[in-house]
């Protein structure tokens, strides 16, 4: 039996739910209104409106959130074009459903930043099978040639441009750490790469520690606070990104040695630019992360109009000194 | 058996107290003791200092969610609330507001979403399980809203003390680590408070038939663990120099490993304080020495596991045993 406490919850219950369903739906609105522009008011002919699957990864990571904003601004130039941005929450499999749930709506044209290159294969192949153009963003696919273009930049080019800085700062000599992203990763395998292309014509740097802290700022704290305490003698730091920069920068100063060592990493983020003009980390190296976000939405429209596309569209990296941060700085106005 | 030397009321009680955590205790020496052998500067001041540091933030957490634990509940958005309370921290802890501020607004926010997880638990009878894993998702999404997805950087210095500074020599953390310890401590050994927290986990139907009012309590219960999770929330926005909606993944997931190596039974009733910190230092120490060893993290997380599996079957054989 219920009670009549019991009964009133249930009704409080799913009066949430109504609620939050309703929420979930004026949300949708407002932010494809955002993304349509003023068009959507007057659009009766919505079946003429062409449509774009943006999948990304993970919407909570930095960099992907300053694509976003990119692409978005470049998408609000187009108010006949519908993008609809979705959040894979970097699971690999919830990015599946939503490829295959585009490939059920006959989507004009998809792109792409996959969660993991090796479990998008499967996924690419359906949507090519139906015939959806492809652009991927900022991580090269293994199935590449199934897409219509890529648009990113080269993370072994990353690694390369900030382990070579890092070699003529120390002279060519000296101990140095590394700290590098999540295993397997594609940035992580690539940047590492770069770093050891670089290190093999400096034979007298020694890569005294190398751990991973997965890309995340407390980890990187955690690691080279330990790495303070043991024998090592360090003389310089480089990171796979700006977060696990800044991780050791923080432990360094608490250790009392920010003077002392040389710190670098790889994304340009506006934090890492002002540790950058304080001159306490090095340098850092800028990925264009609106400038990928731009080159995708317009690749994109391209493919739309019929316009023929470069298979791989480069955005470079670019080192960033302390003379160079205010000009990046702008890059996120 | 009552351990008749104890003068206490619930002799019993002590008596599974000293045993889990002298146990675990002892452990924790050994581990010093072997990682002093295999790399002589573990046992360095310094080390020590900064491994206790290390831990504080998920031993902070840890005590909310032993509380819990002991009523056979369980705390799963402690992590997310560490997010939540750190943007929220972070968006006052510049500019000229007043450093109090940011600290109550953040707990606060902590205390909402523990007052609806204690809420919904007692008075929704929803699992606990259940209603934390929902408030999980429902503060990481709050977090991430409140500061659009970005980090929340250029926080004062006298915030940034809160996770950096040190008084007299011993850093800002470890201090309110120790505060809250032994405020927890108290609470849940020498109020009515405690043990009605105890008497909740050692049979809830028994509690409420003498006379406890078991679904305040658990409200209360509830919002204190939340509360404590985003006053460590605070410690790591300071400490970061940032409030970032992606802090805490998984935060609690270490600070219920703590609790349950330091003796914390799932089948509720048993737990203490100092045993959530002894638990929390071993797998500070483990993940210090591991690294200083220049061990493969994978094989740390591995351990990591083994010693949690081994905690909850030492318990177990125990139980069987008496």
């Amino acid at each position: 039996m219920k009670s009549k406490k019991g009964r009133l919850l249930t009704i409080i219950a799913w009066a949430l739910i109504a609620l939050m369903l309703m929420v979930g739906c004026s949300t949708d609105d407002t932010s494809s209104t955002t993304q349509n522009g003023e068009a959507s008011s007057d659009n009766n002919e919505q079946g003429e409106k062409k449509k774009v699957g943006v999948l990304i990864a993970d919407f909570s990571d930095q960099f992907q959130v300053y694509m976003m904003d990119g692409m978005k601004e470049e998408a609000e130039k187009y108010p006949d074009i519908e993008f609809s941005f979705q959040d894979a929450k970097y699971d690999a499999n919830t990015q599946m459903s939503q490829m295959e749930n585009m490939v059920a709506e006959g989507v004009d044209a998809v792109i792409v930043m996959p969660v993991d290159v090796q479990a998008a294969v499967p996924m690419i192949d359906k949507a090519a099978g139906a015939n959806i153009p492809i652009i991927s963003v900022n991580r090269k696919l293994l199935n590449q040639e199934k897409a219509v273009t890529y648009v990113g930049s080269d993370s072994v080019e990353s690694g390369r441009i900030l382990m070579s800085h890092m070699a003529e700062l120390l002279d060519g000599k000296g101990n140095i750490a590394i700290l590098e992203g999540t295993q397997g990763h594609e940035p992580q395998i690539n940047r590492q790469k770069g770093i050891e292309e670089v290190l093999e014509e400096y034979p007298d740097i020694k890569v005294v520690a190398d751990q991973s802290a997965d890309w995340y700022r407390d980890k990187a704290m955690t690691v080279a606070e330990s790495w303070f305490q043991s024998t090592l003698d360090i003389d310089a730091i480089v990171a796979h990104n700006d977060e696990m920069a800044i991780g050791a920068l923080l432990a360094a100063k608490d250790a009392g040695k920010a003077g002392d060592i040389l710190i670098a990493g790889i994304d340009a983020t506006p934090e890492a630019l002002d540790y950058v003009e304080k001159g306490e980390l090095a340098f850092t190296v800028f990925q264009d992360a609106k400038g990928q976000g731009r080159g995708a939405i317009d690749a994109a429209v391209k493919v739309l109009n019929g316009e023929p596309v470069e298979k791989e569209i480069i955005i470079p990296y670019e080192l960033v000194t302390k003379d160079k941060v205010a000009e990046y700085r702008a890059k996120y106005e | 058996m009552p351990n008749s030397q104890k003068s206490s009321s619930n002799a019993l009680k002590k008596k599974t107290i000293d045993s889990q955590s002298f146990q675990m205790f002892f452990v924790l020496i050994g581990m010093c003791v072997i990682m002093t052998i295999l790399y002589p500067p573990f046992i360095r001041m310094a080390n020590l200092i900064n491994v206790i540091r290390q831990i504080s933030i998920t031993a902070i957490i840890g005590m909310g969610v032993t509380m819990c634990i002991i009523t056979t509940g369980i705390d799963l958005s402690s992590g997310s609330v560490v997010a939540l309370a750190g943007v929220v921290a972070a968006s006052f802890g510049k500019g000229d507001y007043p450093l109090i501020l940011p600290i109550i607004l953040a707990l606060i926010a902590g205390a909402a979403c523990g007052f609806i997880n204690g809420s919904l638990s007692a008075y929704g009878k929803i699992p606990p399980f259940i209603a934390t894993l929902g408030m999980m998702s429902i503060a990481r999404g709050a977090a991430l809203i409140y500061s659009d997805g970005r980090p929340i950087t250029g926080l004062s210095d006298a915030f940034n003390f809160i996770g950096g500074g040190y008084i007299l020599g011993i850093p800002m953390p470890v201090i309110i680590m120790i505060i809250v310890g032994i405020i927890m401590y108290v609470l849940l050994n020498h109020t009515k408070f405690g043990k009605y927290v105890y008497a909740i986990g050692g049979n809830q139907r028994a509690a409420v038939a003498s006379g406890i009012n078991v679904k305040k309590y658990l409200v209360i219960i509830y919002t204190l663990a939340s509360v404590l999770a985003a006053l460590a929330g605070i410690i790591l926005a300071a400490r970061l120099n940032a409030g970032q909606p992606t802090a805490g993944v998984s935060y609690e997931l270490d600070a219920i490993a703590s609790s349950v190596i330091g003796g914390t039974s799932l089948t509720g009733g048993i737990g203490t304080i100092p045993g959530v910190i002894i638990g929390a230092l071993i797998i500070g120490v483990l993940t210090n020495g591991l690294v200083l060893l220049g061990v493969s993290p994978y094989i740390q997380t591995i351990l990591k596991g083994v010693i949690i599996i081994a905690a909850v079957l030492i318990d177990a054989l125990r139980r069987n045993r008496g």
